[in-house]
């Protein structure tokens, strides 16, 4: 007897490269997370690293982390790779896994950003593009007509939370918290954006050195902050709260475009202009403020993801890529879908999201931890919300214990 | 076209192509004498006149609910015989032969009766395929989730314009032919007018429009082909128009001409696109053997749209699933362009269990 068991896995991988290149032409591969309109932003710009006889192909994967990971350890690296995970770079430059990039191209790979994070790169990673985290999409239209303002403050945001859920008609948020690559990750942002404004610089850098135990009760404070603003039953667009830790991030937020949306904000990043629409140029009913910082008099810090490029294996081809990638203008592929931030928009504010653009900004902190405790915090999250975090307590202690774990572990 | 004709505008560029002394010529020198007068009266008596006219066209639009209704049934239970019983029933052939009839015999008020009758088969058909979709609560969101009978028929291509074309031919040539009218329920089956406008109806109740246009285009085709193939038998039977008009006749058979090439045009864009789907689905699978040989498709959906290639895959295999970029490349290779691949992968397993 044959049986087709266990359920079905779904994986999603995109693939695309310039056109007609001829067979006899060397050909870049460069692997990535991004699938549908961003693979194909993405690809406009490396085309323009193109010439006749060096074509450059883009193989993209939801599962790009973990995909990375295999074919490096199998001894199958792509020629480059684009990541946000800070703690990966690091730790594939330790293992002598990444090709230091050419003398120029170094010049070149410059981030304030990356440079306040305090990481050990040396001179392997070329930041690319920048994704805003604490941004919330909202209705204009449906706001406009109840008279509601984007919050000033976090105490603003709950009282708006709890007046939109007390009209009725729409759920104040839409959320999903599962992801193909890594559930979890959508609750994680939340997390880090309340930390830092409840908790300040300090604090979430404490976190971000790995100094924080999640017993504090500045955590405690800060889980309970999430609680009360999503998992209340009425604040969000699940039937049921376990709902959320099954609803994919993506479709969970695409609610919003809907002509009678069931809820009239969530919170994504500012690479969600690829699906809901550039909020700045074309002047769309979806429109974003950016997640209020503690006190009204306190400008709205920013958690942010550095999007990088990495050179795997050492070719003149691939140097060469690298080298007139870091001399054109990066946004350049992603004119038509939006959602670009360039990696000098701190220091040089422009393009659609630099009004969102304040004095405080931390890199993001899940991207920081190891995989273990990035799995771990995810994993606790997602069983939390699952649950509705009864047991606060418990399940701080919990992901306590399994952090003080793994760093004994890596001692 | 001269002032003799009594016609003082100015010609186009096309009308003095229509227009011009070879083109009568053409015409005159297929004149090989008058049909025998039994296939005159045939092709008379398809629309008749006066009285029976109203009685006929009550028949017609009877006949051609019933069809579109049969048609309706057969196609959403996916039903073949059924739907060939509606192609049987359908009266639309006779108005779209007596059209191209007056067409060459210059009748114009025949002409105007029978495209007045084809219009109205046109929307009652389409009207009771969205009737019997709404009755039977058919609503998809996607034209694949409908059954194949209904899904087949949104896709013409220019295979559909040779069968218009030839099953047209051989309506021009039994129509006048009483001896061989027992041919005709078969020209009817090969050129299905009623089923493509039903699966208009069908398909747009779920607001699938692209669908809808093609099925439309579908009945277009048959239509133009039908009418330009049956005009074209008569000429060569001898029929030509009863009075001096053998020069608009010129002119109207280059327009039933131009007809038929404009709905050659997407039908031909339509046959280059299979080509091009049926490249896709060969490459998946070549690139799905050579990724594991021991997974077993089963099921697979492909499109492609200007920004590439979208592949839906399913597999079952006994193994651990090989990296999926791999087999994304691979495809890539083969099918040399952008691909976007959503693979689903099964884990076979044997289970043997004894109860003695």
């Amino acid at each position: 007897m044959k049986r087709v068991a266990l359920a079905s896995l779904l994986l999603i991988v995109a693939a695309c490269a310039g056109a007609n290149e001829p067979s006899d032409a060397a050909v870049i591969e460069v692997f990535g997370p991004y699938v549908g309109d961003e693979a194909e932003a993405f690809t406009d710009y490396l085309a323009s690293a193109e010439r006749p006889g060096l074509d450059i192909l883009y193989v993209g994967s939801l599962d790009f982390k973990e995909d990375l990971a295999k074919r490096v350890e199998s001894g199958e690296p792509p020629d480059l790779a684009v990541t946000s995970d800070l703690r990966n770079i690091e730790e594939l430059a330790a293992a002598g896994n990444l090709v230091e990039l050419p003398s120029v191209v170094a010049e070149r790979a410059t981030s304030p950003l990356l440079e306040s994070a305090d990481f050990d790169f040396g001179a392997v990673a070329l930041p690319y593009r920048l994704r805003l985290n604490s941004l919330v999409w909202y209705r204009s239209d449906i706001f406009a007509r109840n008279g509601w303002q984007p919050p000033t403050s976090l105490d603003e945001l709950l009282t708006l939370t709890r007046n939109i859920a007390a009209t009725g008609r729409h759920a104040p948020w839409c959320a999903g918290f599962n992801d193909l690559s890594e559930p979890g990750w959508p609750a994680s942002n939340w997390i880090e954006d309340l930390l830092l404004r409840r908790g300040g610089t300090e604090v979430y850098d404490a976190w971000l050195d790995n100094e924080l135990p999640y017993t504090d009760p500045i955590m405690f404070e800060v889980f309970d902050e999430f609680k009360q603003l999503l998992l209340e039953p009425s604040h969000n667009d699940g039937a049921l709260i376990a709902d959320l830790t099954r609803a994919n991030h993506r479709e969970a937020t695409e609610s919003l475009l809907e002509n009678n949306p069931d809820c009239v904000m969530v919170k994504a990043s500012s690479a969600a202009a690829a699906w809901l629409g550039n909020p700045i140029k074309n002047n769309r009913r979806q429109r974003v403020f950016a997640l209020p910082g503690a006190s009204v008099d306190d400008p709205p810090p920013l958690t942010v993801s550095v999007e990088s490029i990495v050179s795997l294996v050492r070719s003149p081809e691939a140097e060469e890529v690298l080298t007139v990638l870091s001399s054109q203008p990066a946004g350049s592929g992603w004119e038509r879908i939006g959602g670009f931030v360039s990696t000098d928009a701190f220091s040089n504010p422009a393009g659609d999201f630099a009004e969102f653009i304040g004095p405080v900004h931390r890199v993001d902190v899940s991207e920081s931890m190891t995989s273990e405790d990035r799995q771990s915090f995810y994993a606790t999250l997602q069983e939390g919300v699952r649950v509705g975090f009864d047991d606060l307590d418990f399940e701080l202690e919990l992901l306590e214990n399994v952090r003080i774990f793994h760093e004994e572990e890596s001692e | 076209m001269n002032e003799s004709l009594g016609n003082p505008r100015p010609m186009s560029a096309l009308g003095r192509v229509l227009a011009a002394p070879a083109m009568d010529e053409f015409v005159h020198r297929l004149r090989k004498g008058e049909p025998p007068e039994d296939q005159q009266r045939a092709i008379d008596e398809l629309l008749p006149e006066g009285k029976r006219a109203f009685e006929f066209g009550v028949r017609f639009a009877t006949l051609t609910s019933l069809s579109a209704g049969v048609a309706g049934f057969g196609l959403l239970s996916n039903s073949g015989a059924v739907v060939i019983g509606a192609m049987l029933l359908a009266p639309l052939m006779t108005p779209i032969a007596a059209g191209a009839a007056a067409l060459v015999l210059a009748e114009n008020r025949r002409f105007v009766r029978a495209l007045g009758l084809v219009t109205v088969g046109t929307v009652v058909a389409i009207a009771v395929g969205w009737f019997v979709a709404w009755m039977s609560a058919t609503s998809f969101t996607e034209i694949g989730e409908f059954p194949t009978e209904v899904e087949s028929r949104t896709f013409p291509g220019l295979l559909d314009l040779g069968v218009a074309i030839t099953a047209g031919a051989a309506a021009g040539y039994i129509l006048p032919r009483r001896s061989v009218t027992s041919a005709l329920p078969g020209v009817g089956i090969s050129v299905a007018l009623v089923p493509p406008l039903t699966v208009v109806g069908i398909v747009a109740r779920s607001g699938l429009w692209d669908e809808a246009r093609n099925a439309f285009l579908l009945f277009l085709t048959n239509l133009a082909a039908i009418t330009f193939a049956v005009a074209v038998m008569l000429l060569l039977a001898g029929f030509r128009p009863h009075q001096d008009a053998g020069r608009r006749l010129a002119r109207r058979m280059s327009i039933t001409t131009l007809a038929v090439l404009a709905v050659a045009a997407p039908l031909t864009i339509h046959t280059f696109s299979v080509i091009e789907a049926q490249r896709l689905d060969q490459a998946v699978r070549e690139a799905a053997e050579e990724w594991d040989d021991e997974v077993r498709i089963v099921d697979l959906s492909t499109a492609i749209t200007s920004s590439g290639a979208t592949v839906e895959l399913s597999v079952s295999g006994n193994r651990s699933i090989q990296p999926v970029w791999l087999l994304a490349q691979t495809i890539h290779e083969r099918y040399e362009g952008p691909v976007e691949l959503r693979l689903r992968f099964q884990t076979e397993e044997l289970f043997v269990s004894v109860a003695r």
